[in-house]
């Protein structure tokens, strides 16, 4: 049995641990570029793991497969669901796997409505990804909506610098593609 | 004033000076436009990086 199967095996493991140990392993064989589509099934059935650490680990390996700009059916509706779990990690994880995605033209309007509710996320990782995020996806894909706009404004006086720039990364690539302010006009 | 109080080491932050950070290292290279984005600062970038964690301490073997 080959590496990889090996590791597709114990993800299936009912054993949590063993499903852990292989989820380490399979993070290190992502960060030398060692694995391909094959994994992905089972990465999208332990998307829905009870334990959060699981949860986390599992999206980080949906993001780091995108950003490896490995080809498969990717999970899009799972990732998602992902956006809005109640662990800042996770949501982080899938907003960022989800901008990673749109290198490789995957995308769709269905994501934008969640990454708006993250940008007013308690935690600035996950506003800043959130932002990011909306910006691949109108500079990559050409997809984004007004209702990015206000939101994403408001992040301009955000404390942190990291999504700050986010918000202005967004917006310019919004602007791009046209979606942007209506210059205010003067009472007549 | 209060005097700044130095940060403990980052998770990311490896031997040779590199982010292992692949979410934080994206940021620094699309949004904060950081020629060098992998390399981080240390103390200069924690204070500015959201994806700062401090690194668990490894209790010694006996």
């Amino acid at each position: 049995m080959s590496g990889v199967e090996e590791l597709r095996s114990q993800l299936k493991s009912s054993r949590k641990e063993e499903r852990m140990a292989a989820l380490e392993r399979l993070h290190i064989l992502l960060r030398e570029k060692e694995v391909g589509s094959s994994i992905l099934p089972q990465l999208a059935e332990l998307l829905a793991a009870s334990d959060p650490i699981e949860r986390r680990m599992t999206s980080w390996a949906v993001g780091k497969l995108a950003q490896n700009k490995v080809k498969g059916e990717y999970p899009l509706p799972k990732l998602i669901e992902l956006l809005m779990d109640d662990d800042e990690e996770v949501r982080e994880n899938a907003a960022w796997a989800l901008g990673e995605l749109t290198s490789s033209g995957i995308g769709d309007e269905g994501e934008i409505r969640s990454l708006n509710v993250l940008l007013e996320d308690p935690h600035p990782q996950v506003r800043g990804m959130a932002a990011w995020t909306l910006g691949r996806l109108a500079e990559r894909l050409g997809i984004g909506h007004y209702s990015s706009l206000q939101p994403l404004h408001l992040l301009l006086e955000d404390n942190s610098l990291n999504v700050r720039r986010s918000a202005i990364y967004a917006l310019d690539h919004l602007s791009v593609i046209g979606i942007k302010s209506e210059p205010q006009k003067l009472p007549k | 004033m209060s005097p700044t109080v130095e940060k403990k080491q980052c998770l990311w932050h490896a031997s040779d000076g590199r982010c292992a950070s692949c979410k934080a290292r994206r940021i620094r290279n699309d949004i904060l436009h950081l020629k060098d984005y992998e390399m981080c600062r240390g103390q200069e970038d924690y204070v500015t990086c959201d994806f700062y964690k401090v690194k668990p301490e490894v209790p010694l073997k006996k």
